[in-house]
């Protein structure tokens, strides 16, 4: 009898997880497998593809260009996790003090999270402009420089320019996350700690960072995989030039597919990246289920 | 089965990154059909028939129309062929689909479609777009069309591709080089009439200080700057590929000509930004009034007479400049194309009879103020193209040179200009300081990759 509950349970519970499982595997399981196929074939546009092994995988690996974009998008999403997650937590600390025009200055930061990312790329792209752009006016106007700086076009500048626009759209989602994390704190916390000699640097330390260290956790994993597969910013902005200077990974991959129209060694270059995505969403699992 | 389950990927590859890839994406006009169908009232004569056709059909279920159209920069263009597809739409009892894309958007957003098996019925784009899909049979043929009208002999080298014929001219777009007349008077210079002129003028009006700069050129990639280094190549004496499609641009002289180009950006005559400037950079910094020299279509022509009429008053038009060896003609044309897959090619069909309307062409060309010149007969003698500010344009417009000329008319000469193979090269030597040979090396290298891949 016992045992016939428990089979009816199991299978009431199959049947309700059913339903998601079919979905995942329809929205996210063949179209994956798909891809990971042809990116072993020649594929293009309007034509069928054909198996050709590992060919795309072998171009792209012993070509000095997927390497370059590759290191620059290690350099684009770590530095701006980095300063993402630095000045998120500055301005959340700032922001969790009582001060009067708290809530308008709240709002204010939202204000690049909010706002269209082609408003924003579109806008970054002319402040920069090397002819009338505000920064090289200013700077000129100063003194500080006697020519224009190329912002969008240096080679050792230019990826520079794109991640400044990044961290600027991104500090929102860091601040009020951690703004939120820090609203849970037990306020009794920081008195105790008062009590036994902490400073405010102890206490942040002590206190404050391991009651939201889930918080930052997460936060910054979503960050990454989000950074690491950006585009529309570098695209709209650079268009990941000069010379691929401030292409990341998926700079490459739409350039590989629509003006080469490569579509298998489009997907070859999207797969190499898999391994490395994983690695993020498996720590991120984990810890949610630490959490748990 | 399989086979499209394998295609899903892609084309949601393909979507997704079409509609988050565009820059603001394409204004969609739908001009639904009115109730009162195959009214022929107001049909032009040249529509009458097909009109009373459509009247005939009333009580027939209304079909539809998908038309994808470049958006121009002249925006009384596409104003004016949304107010077409909307009378079209009334009296055929056609719902139409009319929707305008920024041409740096429209490739992608065609590769996205056609995978997905649903393209549009009627494209009207540029030639080297819309040779892109001349293979794999995705086009209609078009001979029958192209023999219902009166079309300019030099039109036709728009529709005719190795393959066979595929578009049908729209017209003509020729490419002119402004500059700037005041600076010249300034300086006391004659009008530039090669590229060594070119070089000589710019160096003179050279002002970065005050913000002024000789040259407008950019290396961005797009059209813009292949046409410009492709024709600086081949006027110094060299084709990039020969009549059979044999790539033959490792030369001396096509050395010295992207050496030439590469110069206009080591000494600094353009703006810093130029370096990764598109096609729509050069148009900015002109009217802007930042750059003296640039080529364009007369895009900025037609931006100069309806805003900056005093930039006008300070600008000249010219022919392209010569070389040491050739001088070429440049611009391109303007085709329809119907896709194989489409839905409703009798409609396409119909609403290229409707637009080749003599009244209606007529008026939509005009407007464009020589952005367009018509590829069918019977217009050069009008007062419009007579008049001095226009005759110009028609002229220029018979001297067009083909993209990829001389080699064979096909897609591979689309494919080497969407690769941007020539400005990645003089890239190369101005932002890496790669030896010049070496970027020869890279284009011969990268021509070859397309015109000898089977």
């Amino acid at each position: 009898m016992l045992q016939s509950n428990r089979r009816s349970e199991l299978a009431l519970g199959y049947a309700s997880v059913m339903p998601i499982i079919i979905v995942i595997f329809v929205v996210i399981g063949i179209p994956f497998v798909s891809a990971l196929y042809l990116s072993l074939t020649d594929k293009t546009v309007g034509a069928d593809a054909h198996f050709i092994g590992f060919a795309n995988y072998k171009e792209i690996f012993s070509d000095p260009i997927y390497w370059k974009v590759l290191k620059n998008t290690f350099v684009y999403f770590i530095t701006d996790v980095v300063f993402k997650l630095i000045f998120g937590m500055i301005f959340a600390l700032t922001l969790n003090q009582p001060f009067f025009g708290r809530s308008v200055v709240r709002v204010l930061f939202l204000v690049p999270w909010a706002i269209s990312g082609l408003v924003a790329a579109l806008t970054w792209k002319w402040m920069y402009n090397d002819t009338y752009g505000i920064f090289n006016q200013l700077l000129l106007d100063i003194g500080l420089i006697q020519t224009p700086i190329a912002w969008l076009s240096g080679p050792n500048i230019a990826l520079v320019s794109v991640i400044i626009v990044n961290i600027w759209r991104g500090i929102p989602f860091f601040l009020f996350s951690i703004l939120g994390g820090l609203q849970t704190i037990d306020r009794q916390l920081y008195e105790a700690a008062k009590i036994d000699g902490a400073g405010p640097i102890r206490q942040f330390f002590s206190v404050t960072i391991p009651s939201i260290s889930s918080v930052i956790v997460i936060t910054t994993m979503l960050s990454s995989i989000w950074t690491f597969n950006d585009f529309e910013n570098i695209f709209l902005i650079t268009g990941g030039g000069p010379l691929y200077n401030s292409a990341v990974i998926s700079v490459y991959t739409y350039e590989t597919a629509f003006l080469q129209n490569n579509m298998g060694k489009s997907l070859s270059v999207a797969g190499s990246i898999i391994p490395i995505l994983l690695v993020l969403m498996y720590i991120m699992t984990r810890k949610l289920a630490k959490d748990d | 089965m399989f086979k499209k389950a394998l295609s899903l990927p892609v084309i949601a590859a393909l979507t997704l990154a079409a509609a988050g890839c565009s820059s603001g994406g394409g204004s969609t006009a739908n001009a639904p059909a009115s109730g009162s169908a195959g009214s022929t009232t107001s049909a032009p004569a040249a529509s009458t028939d097909a009109g009373k056709a459509g009247a005939s059909g009333a009580a027939a279920a209304k079909t539809k129309l998908v038309f994808w159209d470049k958006s121009e920069y002249v925006k009384e263009y596409n104003e004016l062929q949304k107010e077409r597809v909307a009378q079209f739409s009334k009296e055929f009892n056609v719902d139409v689909e009319y929707v305008a894309i920024p041409p740096a958007d429209l490739k992608t957003k065609l590769l996205a479609a056609i995978e997905a098996g649903n393209p549009p019925d009627l494209l009207l784009a540029d030639d080297f777009v819309a040779k892109q899909f001349v293979g794999n049979k995705q086009l209609v043929e078009i001979s029958d069309i192209l023999k219902k009208y009166d079309f300019r002999e030099d039109s036709k080298k728009y529709a005719y591709a190795l393959e066979g014929w595929y578009e049908i001219p729209v017209y003509h777009n020729p490419n002119v080089m402004y500059v700037r007349k005041d600076k010249l008077e300034e300086k006391k210079l004659d009008p530039p009439k090669t590229w060594d002129d070119i070089k000589k003028v710019a160096q003179a009006i050279n002002d970065p200080k005050n913000n002024f700069y000789g040259l407008g050129f950019q290396l961005g990639g797009g059209g813009d700057s292949e046409g410009r280094i492709s024709d600086l190549i081949r006027t110094y004496g060299t084709d990039l590929v020969d009549k059979d499609g044999k790539v033959t641009v490792n030369t001396p002289e096509a050395l010295e000509a992207i050496k030439m180009d590469a110069s206009f950006f080591t000494e600094k005559l353009v703006p810093a930004s130029a370096v990764t400037g598109d096609d729509s950079w050069n148009n900015t910094a002109y009217l802007a009034g930042t750059v003296g020299i640039v080529f364009n279509s007369s895009s900025i022509y037609a931006a100069m007479r309806n805003d900056k009429p005093d930039l006008l008053q300070k600008t000249l038009i010219l022919p392209w400049p010569a070389g040491p060896k050739r001088q070429f003609g440049s611009g391109g044309g303007t085709v329809f194309v119907m896709f194989s897959k489409g839905k409703n090619l009798d409609n396409a069909k119909k609403y290229i009879d409707y637009f080749f309307n003599k009244d209606f062409y007529g008026k939509l060309i005009e407007k464009l103020n020589g952005l367009a010149v018509p590829v069918l007969n019977g217009y050069e003698n009008t007062e419009f193209w007579q008049r001095p500010e226009n005759k110009g344009w028609f002229e220029a417009s018979k001297n067009i040179v083909p993209l990829g000329d001389p080699g064979p008319p096909d897609a591979r000469a689309s494919q080497v200009v969407s690769e941007n193979v020539l400005s990645k090269a003089v890239q190369s030597i101005v932002v890496n300081k790669v030896d010049p040979q070496k970027a020869l090396d890279a284009i011969e290298q990268g021509y070859k990759k397309v015109y000898e891949k089977k």
